[in-house]
Parts: structure tokens; C-alpha cells; sequence
């Protein structure tokens, strides 16, 4: 058995999907989470769940709410679950009438009467039911309250459906469900159409969607009866005399209907005692106009902080010393003692101990990173940074919604690609994703702090802020140049509910993070491994046989046989092309190639070494090449996946290779003309 | 108050256009905080005005407006229990009248 998940956004679908599945979705306060279609097993109905991204109505806009609507159109589904927003129950039932229209069971799952109670609003669920005809089961979806009515409720449906499909006689017994009466000249209209589509299901359903514009409809009913456009036509001619275009009337009805059954009958007004002031009183805080956007930098500054600070390298250096100390040599100790070949002891300890051991000691901050973005998200406060950001950000052809994976970025890139999912409109999601690698991450940082250790006695500071700086600018100007010339044919729009507050349920913010987090444990698993091998291997082997000095090997020779294109900019010799070449595989590695290929053991050496080979223009003009080229293995892998386009991937690569190396001609010719070097 | 109840037929357009200049204001240059009832919307972007259309808000409804970025940014505006943040741009096709 197959069943749909199907509701508004922000109505608690994720969590419902959780409730029921036990595997696992992401989950958020938001609109846009679920960008992709999720599906998960249930076990006590031995049935799978479709989670389908939440949307309004059947008129696809955002890539969303195509996902839905063509999985209904091409997926056989055996049972319909609408969940249904207690406290926006006009709203949500706009959707339901729709699909009540179609010849699917259909199930009712009625959220959030808790909140609908804080508002002052009762809502009978019985009663709903006898309205539409279909059942209906009251839960909390955050708390798995009504987990086992809905089960039961879901496993009456199927049979019921199983026994309809055997006799027809039960057939009419499936018209108690509501039907909206939309007035005499359409449902003549409809009436005809129904006759003329005779071999199709859902008919009815068709039928209105046709009548609405649907685009995805239209081009199939009038692949198959060109004639249907005449009674649109001549229907709508009809509808517009009273001012009215078709759609609009048609939702007007739904609306109507409405208004005379539901919130006459079903919704009863309550005392209520806490009328929800709490997320005006916040909002009027954190999306005030001119604080908005200080709030919410500090609050960013404070998970950094915590992340990259506080919390996360405290975690991430015991685990570095615990790869590079006790690890390596128990590791060592081990394959000595089982006499493994030299070749494997080095290839495993020097090559995927240290190379995927580099990447692995990011995995805490990755998490606490995760753990907090999963909050926002869960509370809601993400949909009010999009608005607070968004004027600033239109000024590049970004909505605000890109400045979270931003901000991500500068911590991990691959994370703050995977953040743009959030982003609903298909041209601002790409536009987001390429910009983010020029966002200075962590690794970064790390051989900013050497060389300018090394080169620079005085504003230190001050150098390693105009590489973040260059970085945004390149970024800014980059989304600017794209939305102008390449993307800009593709629409957008701007519409952001802002949910109320919710306190996040702590079960469902674990697995969310760990949801997200576990991508990058994979990640360091697979192809990061693999290119550790790879790489250790090409300064293991050299033309002259094995374990060669590092300087015959062949890394070497590719080194030299590249250099001469970086004299422009300052630095032709191997060494220094060796590490940019290893930094592919992950930016932190450009130190320890460094490492390797001066045969430095502490960070002292090291100094002494770089001071012998840069000035302090050249080591700049290094840096800045290096903030910019390439994004690191993961970073692309991650593009391609998250883009689901090579060429977008190859125009990232070539793109950051052309910019780093012109900006970094730049600045090194232009500093040698004023004598700097 | 049902929806669209207010809802005035297009064939009076000419005579609105006069009173759209004098009594009708575009949405954003209202106070906030202030209550007002869209009148017209005949120049928001299609897809816009059927998206709200959906969610509930048409001309005739009574919206609040929330809040109002700094510098023309986006609109927060309230409607019948529930908040929706519009762009400047398209927020100024929303002609209210206020009460």
C-alpha cells in the first residue's frame, strides 16, 4: 500500500511524517524543508508513506509544489492523509475540497488544536467529519499524540477502498463526501467535460483544474480532447461578466462553502486565557526594522562562537589528537605486529588515517553547526531572517532567504550548500549554491593564520578580514553578474508565511541534525578516502620506483611541471603548487602538504621554510588564490548533487580557477609596480 | 463577513479610477500597525494575486500591517490570524482603504 502525505506548509506534516514512519525526514518551521519527495515505511500497515512538500493549492509556483503535484498525477496512491492546520482551518480546507474532488480515500489528520484552543477557537472533529464525509483524527503531532486512531483510521480506509473497487454498488456509498456546489453555469461545464473524459480517473478533480489553469493539466486534457478549451472558454466568458476571473471564482466558492459549513458548525469560540502575544512580542523585536538585522548577526556571532569557538575546537583538536597521537601509532603498533608490507603501514597511517583523520576532526563543530541551524529552523526565527535580510539581499538578484547558507559557509561550505535547498525558487537556490564557496570556511582560515603568522608583524587582523572581504565582494558581484545575464528568464516570488514561535521537541531536533550531519560523515567515508589514497600514493611512487624522496616523486614532478604559470603571480615553485593542488581534496591540506614538502616537523620550521620561498606580496597573492580557486572536493561533490547539473559544476570550477588567478595576477603584478615586493 | 463580498465588478472601472487616485493608498504607505481593507489589486502580478486569492486574502478582506522593513523591504502583513511577508514592490499593488 502506498499513501500520500499531503497538507499546507508549516502545518506540522514533517513531524507527522516522523510520528508515523520512524525513519526519518527533515523537519522545519518553515516553508521549503522538504524540497525533495521523502518516503518512509510504515511497519504496522506495512505501507509506505510519501511525504510530499506542503503546498497552498494544486497551482504549481515553486519547485515545491511541482514535486507534489506531478507525484499525484503520476504515482499510484492507494490512501490520501491531508493534515490540516486546526488553527488556520479556513485556509487548510481550501486544499482539502480539492482533494475531495479526486476518487482517492481520503483521510483527514486534524493538527494543532492546541493552538487553535490558545486562539480561542474549538474544533469539533466529529462534526468536521459528518461535514466532509471522510474521517477525521485529532492529533499532536510533535507530541505522537493520536499515533494509533490514525493507524487504525488509515487501515479502515484501504479496505473500505479495496471493497469499493470489487462492487460497484458501493460506489454511491462514497458520495457522502462533500462536494462543493459551484454554481449552476459551472457545474454544467464540468458535467460536460466529465462525459467527454469518460476513460479517466479522478474526473471531477480534472475537470476544475482544468477550469483553474492548471498547466500540467491543461497540456494532458487537451492532448487528449482538444474540444474541452470551447467550454472553458465560453464558461469563463460567462464567470468574467461578474468581474471575476475563473480561478479566482472558483476558490471564492470553496471559500463560500466554507464559511456556511465549517466555521458556522465545526469551529466553536472559547474562552481562552493566553492569546497569542508571545510571537508578536517577539517578532516585534527580532524582525524590528532597523534592529532586525544587529539581532540577528550577534545571535549568529554567538552560535560562531560556540561552533568554531567555545565548543567545537576544544572537541575538534582532542579528536586531531587523538588521530594524530594514540590512533596512529596503536594503528602503527598493529599492522607491525601482523607484519603487514611496509607499503601498507605507510599507505595506512600517512595516507588514510591522516587524510580522512583531517577531515573526521570537523565532524563536532559540522554537529553543533547543524544543532543550532536545526533550531532556528524548528522555532520559526529562519522565515523571519529571510525578510530581514531580504531587501539588502535583492540589491544582488538574492532573496533572503540565501543568506543563511551564507552564513553557513563561512563555517563549512559543503553545509551552506546543502542549506540552499531552503531556498524555494529554483533560479535563487542555484544563484545561492554557486556563490557560496567564495565564503572564507573554517579550513581556511586555518593557512590564513600561518601565513600571516609568518609574513605579517603588524594588522594581522586586518589581513585575514580583506580575504574574508575579497571573498563576499567576488560572491556579491558574482550573484549580481549571473541573475543579470544567465538566470534572470527564471521567476521568482516572495511570499514568506511567518509561523508562529514554536518551542523545537528535542527528540525531533536530534534527528534532524543528525540527518543533516550524517552527509558529512559519509562523505569523509568514501571519496575523501579514495582521494587520500590517491594523493599519498603520487608522492609515495615517483618515475624512479617507491617510497622515493618526496622531491623525486611524481607529486613533485607534476608540481614543477605546472609552476612556471604561477610566476605571475609570485610563487613558481612546486612546493608551493603541490599544496594548492592537495587543497583540491580539502583547504586544510594545503598545510600539511607544506608540511610534507619542506620537511618541516613543528609550525616554527614551517615559518622559517615559507620565509625562505615567499616574500610577504607573494605569500598574500598565495592566499588569495587560495581563498578563491577551486571549492574542495566536497564542496563540488556537494555542488553537483544539490545542482543535479555538471555544467553548473565544471562552470563553478573553471569560474573560481579564472577569478583566483586573475585577481591574484592583480595583486601581485600591481604591488610589484608600487614596490612592495 | 464572507470573503469576497465586497468584491466590485470591473465593469465600474472607470468611475474607480477616479477614486483609486484620491481615496485609495498603496498598502506600504500605511502606519504600522494600522487596519485597512484592500479595495483593488488589478495591477499585482497574476500569479501573486492567486496565490493570495488561496490563502485567503482578495480584495474586500481587512489586512494589518505588522511590520515595514527599513528602506523599502519587505511588508509583514496580518490577516485573518495569519502573517505573510510580501516584497515592496509587490506590496504597493495592493490599494487599501483605511478603517
Amino acid at each position: 500500500m502506498r499513501l500520500a502525505l499531503l497538507g499546507n506548509p508549516n502545518t506540522g506534516k514533517t513531524s507527522l511524517f516522523n510520528m508515523l514512519t520512524d525513519t526519518y525526514a527533515a523537519v522545519g518551521n518553515w516553508s521549503g524543508v522538504t524540497v525533495e519527495k521523502k518516503s518512509g515505511y510504515i511497519k504496522a500497515l506495512n505501507a509506505e508513506l510519501v511525504d510530499l512538500p506542503g503546498i497552498y493549492s494544486f497551482k504549481p509556483l515553486s519547485s515545491d509544489e511541482q514535486v507534489a503535484v506531478r507525484f499525484l498525477f503520476e504515482e499510484p496512491v492507494d490512501v490520501l492523509l491531508n493534515i490540516v492546520d486546526a488553527s488556520q482551518l479556513r485556509r487548510n480546507l481550501q486544499l482539502t475540497l480539492m482533494l475531495l474532488e479526486m476518487d482517492t480515500p481520503l483521510v483527514v489528520a486534524l493538527n494543532m488544536i492546541d493552538v487553535a484552543k490558545a486562539q480561542g477557537h474549538s474544533v469539533d472533529a466529529d462534526q468536521l467529519s459528518q461535514v466532509l464525509g471522510v474521517p477525521v483524527v485529532p492529533i499532536v503531532a510533535r507530541r505522537g499524540v493520536g499515533k494509533q486512531a490514525l493507524l487504525s483510521t488509515l487501515q479502515d480506509a484501504r479496505l473500505k477502498a479495496q471493497e469499493v473497487s470489487v462492487s460497484k454498488e458501493l460506489l454511491s456509498s462514497a458520495g457522502r463526501r462533500a462536494t462543493v456546489d459551484y454554481g449552476e453555469l459551472v457545474e454544467r461545464t464540468v458535467a460536460a467535460m466529465e462525459a467527454r473524459l469518460s476513460s479517466l480517473p479522478h474526473r471531477r478533480f480534472l475537470a476544475i483544474r482544468y477550469l483553474e489553469d492548471h498547466p500540467y493539466v491543461t497540456n494532458w486534457l487537451e492532448s487528449i480532447d482538444p474540444t474541452l478549451r470551447t467550454f472553458k472558454d465560453a464558461l469563463a466568458r460567462e464567470i468574467e461578466k461578474d468581474g471575476m476571473t475563473l480561478a479566482a471564482y472558483l476558490t471564492a466558492k470553496r471559500y463560500a462553502w466554507i464559511d456556511q459549513h465549517i466555521v458556522k458548525d465545526v469551529v466553536k469560540k472559547i474562552e481562552h486565557t493566553a492569546p497569542v502575544l508571545f510571537s508578536q512580542r517577539l517578532d516585534a523585536i527580532v524582525t524590528h526594522p532597523i534592529w532586525g538585522i544587529p539581532i540577528f548577526l550577534g545571535l549568529m556571532y554567538v552560535i560562531f562562537q560556540l561552533t568554531f569557538d567555545w565548543l567545537g575546537t576544544p572537541l575538534s583538536d582532542a579528536l586531531d589528537a587523538f588521530f594524530s597521537g594514540p590512533f596512529s601509532t596503536e594503528v602503527t603498533w598493529l599492522l607491525e605486529s601482523i607484519g603487514a608490507a611496509p607499503f601498507y603501514r605507510a599507505l595506512i597511517v600517512e595516507g588514510i588515517i591522516a587524510g580522512v583523520g583531517g577531515v573526521l576532526v570537523f565532524v563536532p563543530q559540522i554537529f553543533i553547526l547543524f544543532f543550532f541551524i536545526s533550531l532556528l529552523e524548528d522555532s520559526g526565527y529562519m522565515a523571519r531572517v529571510a525578510v530581514v535580510m531580504d531587501r539588502l539581499m535583492d540589491r544582488f538578484g538574492l532573496s533572503g532567504k540565501a543568506f543563511i547558507p551564507l552564513i553557513i559557509g563561512f563555517g563549512c561550505n559543503v553545509p551552506g550548500v546543502m542549506a540552499s535547498r531552503t531556498i524555494d525558487s529554483p533560479r535563487e537556490r542555484l544563484l545561492t549554491m554557486l556563490i557560496v564557496p567564495y565564503m572564507s570556511c573554517s579550513a581556511r582560515l586555518a593557512v590564513y593564520a600561518l601565513f600571516v603568522g609568518t609574513f605579517f608583524k603588524q594588522g594581522q587582523g586586518l589581513v585575514i578580514l580583506s580575504l574574508y572581504v575579497l571573498g563576499i565582494v567576488i560572491a556579491l558581484l558574482t550573484a549580481k553578474w549571473l541573475s543579470r545575464n544567465t538566470l534572470h528568464r527564471l521567476p521568482s516570488l516572495f511570499l514568506i508565511e511567518l509561523p508562529p514561535y514554536r518551542l523545537p521537541h528535542g527528540r525531533t531536533l536530534f534527528r534532524s541534525t543528525w540527518e543533516k550531519g550524517k552527509g558529512f560523515v559519509k562523505k569523509a567515508g568514501t571519496f575523501i578516502l579514495a582521494g587520500s589514497v590517491v594523493i599519498w600514493l603520487l608522492s609515495y611512487l615517483g618515475p624512479h620506483g617507491v617510497d622515493v624522496p618526496i622531491d623525486e616523486s611524481f607529486l613533485a614532478k607534476l608540481g614543477n611541471f605546472m609552476a612556471p604559470m604561477f610566476a605571475p603571480l609570485g610563487f613558481p615553485f612546486w612546493q608551493a603548487v603541490v599544496a594548492l593542488i592537495t587543497g583540491f581534496l580539502a583547504k586544510e591540506v594545503v598545510i600539511s602538504t607544506l608540511n610534507i614538502v619542506f620537511y618541516t616537523g613543528s609550525e616554527q620550521m614551517l615559518s622559517q621554510a615559507l620565509y625562505a620561498h615567499f616574500t610577504p606580496l607573494s605569500a598574500y597573492a598565495f592566499l588569495v588564490f587560495m581563498a578563491l580557486y577551486i571549492p574542495c572536493l566536497a564542496t563540488v561533490a556537494t555542488l553537483f548533487k544539490e545542482s543535479g547539473s555538471k555544467k553548473w559544476m565544471f562552470f563553478s570550477i573553471a569560474y573560481s580557477l579564472l577569478v583566483a588567478y586573475g585577481i591574484s595576477f592583480v595583486i601581485y603584478q600591481v604591488g610589484r609596480l608600487i614596490g612592495l615586493a | 463577513m464572507g470573503l469576497f463580498s465586497s468584491v466590485m465588478p470591473y465593469n465600474d472601472l472607470t468611475s474607480l479610477e477616479d477614486r483609486v487616485q484620491t481615496k485609495y493608498v498603496p498598502l506600504p504607505s500605511l502606519k504600522v500597525g494600522q487596519h485597512a481593507v484592500v479595495e483593488r489589486w488589478d495591477t499585482l502580478p497574476h500569479v501573486m494575486q492567486e496565490r493570495l486569492y488561496t490563502l485567503g486574502l482578495a480584495p474586500g478582506e481587512t489586512v494589518r500591517v505588522e511590520r515595514k522593513m527599513f528602506s523599502r523591504g519587505p511588508v509583514v502583513i496580518a490577516f485573518r490570524g495569519q502573517h505573510f511577508a510580501l516584497r515592496y514592490e509587490d506590496a504597493r499593488h495592493l490599494l487599501v482603504r483605511e478603517g
